[in-house]
Order: structure tokens, then sequence, then C-alpha cells
């Protein structure tokens, strides 16, 4: 992966007018997605890594005050949306709400290349049925002839997935894609993913809550708490010793599939943040076992070690 | 010791059935069997653990014994008695003993009732006799029971997070002091995080109050930890049971093994990384919930279907102390 990244973030920002200042729901994210990488993104819920996934596309609303810079290689800063939805595609957690309730698979797919290459109709048609067979859909030629309503939602995903790929994305951006999935179809479509990763070396953004997701297909995960990049690191080292005290919690209170039942789940205290919350110091600080008074009144500043590890905390556990 | 005299369960089915009728085009009507034949049986205190895939019938198998939707066939008694043949009084008034908890925590909450409104209906409609201070003491200590202050009293839901709304409808099911809890999927809307909260304060509940839970869910993972005894349903019929020990240790049905197979994991250090049986797991049709006519429903993605899985609807059958499996092609496969 020497030819550079093909996404670029460097500290994006995006911020709402609200009552009493603005409400900051990403602040200073800086990351970097390679060609054929996969990279997870960890946080959870009011972290944002959904407005970060939006900010990427050029989907946020229009209040939304935005910072920084999104560089996608080939494409000129702050490209207009139709290259974005041609060469950085998107799946969201829903499938149901994503396709449109009226239109048929077949209508819907086709359209993207009738819109974006200006494919004739039935050539697109026929690139969607041959897509719907590579995401690994059994009867795809009926498939495009049924409406959304008649898929289930492992299929539907599927269609979501094919549909993103009939443009040939260099970068599938995923938030939460499995999360309202059973876990027999969770793990097809980490599967589907993985496959597309490896044959086409497309980049993928792996955006979810649960570690264990991501843990699979990542091979360098970012967690996100507060809006901020609080750490960083091959997926590997992360796991064997994380060093901020939040990506440690997230870890300990993954629940176990195997070995012993402890007699409690262990938890992480404490709710997440909100958005519109302030911090004087480290804001992870309320809910952290390690924290110090310097926690509590100094922002703690991103450390870069050699091996491309990064973290943001005043007392990091050992390595 | 009376080890003589078992103890009596608090709910128990038998060969329940529950059928909808789908429309299928304008005017046809389709018989769908959602739960088929299901027999169970809890005891006080006691955690069952209902586990299968959306469209397995477990969310409507909860309903069933609640009496929220109509049962086509069998037998629901709680504490002896056919819950099925009572009238509506009856009905209103031992609801009170069985409480149900739903998946989204915001859904399920009157977006314009305060917390004490939500929490004090329980007692309004159980307990009538109430005077205003004996309610609002009531409420308090439920509140601090599931782990929020007073000061959440007087807050609606949109101020709450996932988690402390679940909080809520926790609180809300327990203020009528229930004997049964059915939990229908409490944790799945939120981050796994604040999902081990939900989790122990359940179990603390259960403790504190000897309370029967019914907790269903798609994740094997969570009804491990909280679990004595678990049901593994598929389209509408159980196909394993087991205590939780077994369970784990040996699941007997393919299906039950795809299921813990596809249970993503954390890396730990000292754990096994990769898991060989998760290639076992084809990617198969997840299909069309449509009913399975004859033999197991299972077969079609099942590695070790022959043809009397086609053939013959399996039974539950021991497959060990306090465990059962309804499988044909048991003894094919190699633990």
């Amino acid at each position: 992966m020497s030819d550079g990244p093909i996404l670029a973030v460097e500290r994006l920002r995006v911020a709402y007018p609200g009552r009493g200042g603005s409400i900051e729901a990403v602040r200073d994210v800086s990351l970097s997605v390679g060609a054929g990488e996969c990279v997870g993104i960890v946080g959870e819920s009011g972290s944002g890594k959904t407005q970060l996934c939006l900010a990427l596309m050029g989907l946020l609303p229009p209040g939304a005050r935005i910072e920084g810079a999104v560089r996608f290689a080939g494409a000129p800063d702050g490209a207009p949306r139709a290259v974005r939805g041609e060469r950085i595609a998107m799946v969201f957690q829903d499938p149901q709400t994503a396709l449109t309730p009226h239109l048929r698979i077949g209508s819907q797919m086709a359209e993207v290349l009738v819109h974006h290459r200006r494919v004739p109709g039935s050539q697109a048609r026929e690139a969607a049925r041959s897509m719907l067979a590579r995401v690994g859909i059994p009867d795809p030629a009926g498939c495009l002839r049924r409406y959304p309503h008649e898929l289930s939602g492992g299929m539907r995903q599927r269609v979501l997935i094919a549909m993103c790929l009939l443009c040939a994305p260099q970068l599938l951006i995923a938030d939460e894609p499995t999360t309202a999935l059973d876990v027999t179809v969770q793990a097809q479509v980490l599967e589907l993913l993985a496959r597309l990763r490896r044959e086409q070396r497309m980049a993928i953004l792996l955006v979810s809550h649960d570690l264990a997701v991501v843990a699979g297909l990542a091979a360098r995960i970012v967690v996100m708490y507060a809006g901020r990049v609080v750490e960083e690191a091959p997926a590997d080292a992360l796991f064997r010793s994380p060093r901020h005290p939040y990506t440690a919690a997230l870890i300990a209170c993954a629940p176990n599939a195997d070995g012993p039942i402890p007699a409690r789940m262990a938890t992480l205290p404490g709710q997440p943040p909100g958005a519109a919350e302030r911090f004087a110091g480290c804001p992870f600080v309320a809910r952290c076992d390690r924290s110090s008074d310097r926690c509590r009144h100094e922002p703690p500043a991103m450390v870069t070690l050699d091996d491309g590890r990064r973290f943001a905390c005043h007392e990091p556990l050992p390595a | 010791m009376n080890a003589a005299v078992p103890p009596s369960p608090l709910l128990e089915a038998r060969a329940l059935r529950v059928e909808y009728h789908a429309a299928r085009g304008l005017v046809a009507r389709e018989r769908v069997i959602a739960v088929d034949d299901v027999g169970f049986s809890l005891e006080p205190g006691e955690t069952l653990g209902l586990v299968g895939e959306s469209g397995s019938g477990k969310s409507t198998l909860a309903r069933a014994i609640l009496r929220l939707v109509p049962v086509a066939a069998g037998e629901v008694l709680w504490r002896g008695e056919d819950l099925l043949r009572w009238d509506r009084r009856r009905l209103r008034e031992r609801r009170r003993g069985m409480q149900i908890v739903f998946q989204d925590p915001f859904a399920s909450l009157d977006p314009r009732m305060a917390v004490v409104e939500t929490l004090e209906e329980p007692l309004r409609i159980f307990e009538s006799g109430l005077g205003r201070r004996e309610r609002r003491a009531r409420v308090l200590r439920m509140l601090e029971r599931v782990g929020l202050g007073a000061d959440a009293m007087h807050r609606y839901p949109h101020e709450f997070s996932g988690g402390q709304c679940q909080r809520i409808g926790i609180a809300r099911a327990m203020m009528s002091a229930p004997e049964l809890l059915v939990c229908d999927e409490p944790v799945s809307a939120l981050d796994v995080s604040i999902q081990g909260q939900i989790v122990n304060l359940l179990a603390d509940l259960q403790r504190e109050s000897r309370i029967a839970l019914l907790f269903i869910s798609h994740n094997l993972t969570v009804v491990r930890h909280l679990s004595h005894r678990v049901l593994v349903m598929y389209r509408g019929r159980l196909v394993e049971t087991a205590t939780r020990e077994a369970l784990f240790a040996a699941p007997r049905h393919p299906y039950t093994r795809a299921l813990l197979a596809a249970v993503p994991r954390v890396p730990r250090p000292g754990a096994a990384s990769a898991d060989p049986s998760r290639a076992a797991m084809p990617l198969a049709p997840d299909g069309p919930a449509g009913p399975v006519v004859g033999g197991c429903a299972y077969r079609a993605r099942c590695p070790f279907a022959a043809a009397i899985c086609a053939a013959r609807t399996p039974e539950l059958e021991p497959a060990g102390p306090d465990h059962a499996v309804a499988c044909h092609r048991r003894e094919a496969q190699t633990p």
C-alpha cells in the first residue's frame, strides 16, 4: 500500500449552531484510509461517527459548519457530490429506510448507473442482475422484480451493497451495516465485505459501536469518543494492549461467547456524553478509572508513536 | 428434601400454536404458522433464554403467553390455571403479575408523559386505593432500584439516553411487582458498552425479587450471561432446549452451532483467535419466512441434511440430562 492514502481527513470539524454556543459533533478528526485497506471506526452513540461519515459523503444538512480538509485521491478538494457518490459509496444502518419503498429493486439499481454513467437502461439492468449474483443473492433476476418489503433484512442489505458496487467505488463507507441484522446474516454480510475488499481492492471504512464486528475485518481501528479520536492502532496491537482507558473498557465489556461466564457482565459505567456537553479537560474523565486531577482541567494532546499508534490520554495504560 | 414433589412451575406452555392469516395479493389469505407445537416451563425466580432469528416466532411466542396475540391451539398454565380461558376481568387482574419490556426504549415510552406519570400509571390501574404520597414514594424507590435518581421524575423520555430509557421501561414493568417479566430483545437497540448495565440490572432485580424472566434475544452471548436454561427456536419450532452450561459447552443442533459460530468475537489474550467452526455456516438463503411444510425447516441450510429430514418433522428428544434436541442427524455430526 505504498501508493498513498485513498482518503485523507485532516482536522475535520463539524459543528451546528445551537442555543448557548455551537454544538461540536466532530472535533479535529484526522485519519486516512489506504487503497484496499479496511479501517474500523468504533464508538458509542453520539461519538460523532455517523456525522463523520456524512461529512465524508457531503451529506450533512445545510446548517452544519465544516472545517478542515477531506482529500480523496484523484478528486479535487470539495468535489461535487456526484463525484463522491460514484467513487465513494455508503451503506447505511437500516436497509429498510435506505431503499425507496414503491420502486422495484431493478429500477432503483439501474438508476444508479443511468445517473452516474449514462448507461442505457437495459444494460444497467443486466449490470444490476450480475451484481446481485456477486453479493450472493440466490435468484438475481427474480430479485430485480421485487419491491423492498418483499425481501428480508439481510437481502435488503445485500441489495444496498450491490447498489453501492455498481460504480466500482474505491471506498465503501459502511455505517453500522449489520446492526439491524441477525447474527447469522451479520456474519454473511461481513464475509461479503471481506471478500470484496480482497477481490477488488476496495477500501472500506467500517463503522460500528461493536468492537467485535470491526475486529474480524479491520486492519486498523480508530476509537472515537465525544466527537474526537481518542486512540488509533493496528487491530492486533489495539486488542493486545490498548493504551487509552476507554478502549480498554470497550474491550472488557464486549460479551464473551466462549470461556467461563462471569457472575456479572463487565460494564462501562455512566452514559456517553451528549453533543452539547463541554469539557475543560478529557471528555472521558467522568467514566474513567485512571483519571487524575490533570485530566479534569487539561485536554490531553494526541501522542503519536513510531509504530503508527496514537492516543490522547494523560494516564495511558502501559504498553 | 422433598425431592418427590417437584416444584410447580410459575408458567407452563403446552403444545402452543399461533397462526396468522397473511395477505397474499388482494383477496387470498395464506395461513402462516408462527409458533408450532411449543412447550416449556418456567419456575419462579428462573431465567429462561429464548433465542432465534427474526421471523423465528420468538416474539410471537412471548406475546402469546401474555395473551397479546390470539392462540390457535395449546395451553398456557399460570400456576396451574389455563390463562387462555380467563375472562377479561380476570386477565386484567392477573396481568399485574406478568409484565413485558420491549426492544425499542424510545418507542415504548409515551413521549408526552413525564417519568413519574409513566411509573404511576401501573399503580393507578392495579392499586387504585393508593394515595398520592404513597404512589410518589414507590416511584422514587423504584427509580433508585433501577439506578436513576429522584431528578429523573419530572423529565421526559427524549431527555434520556437509550440505556436510561430502557431503565425507565424496566421500572415501569416492575411497578406492579410482577412475578414474570418478559424481556423482548431488551438490549438489542443499545450500545454494547451499555448492554452489560441492563443485563446486570435485570440480574439484580431478579435476585432481590425472585422474579422469573423470559429473556428473548437473537444474540446468544447476552443470553449466556443471564439464563439458567435456554430455548432455541427456528421457524416457529423449538429445535434445542438445554441448561445454559450444556448448551454452550455442547450444542447439539446444527442451527444452534451455526448461531454460536456466527457471533463476532473480540480477540482476547489467551483465547483462540480463529474459530474453525465459523466456516460451517453456509452463505445460504436466509430466504422467505414462509412455512416449510413437513420435514425439518432447517434442512435447506443444514450441512448434514439427509432424505429423512425432508420426510419427517423431527421432535424434541432427550440428548442428555435436561437437554433435548430436534434433529434426525444429531449422530452424524462430529462434535
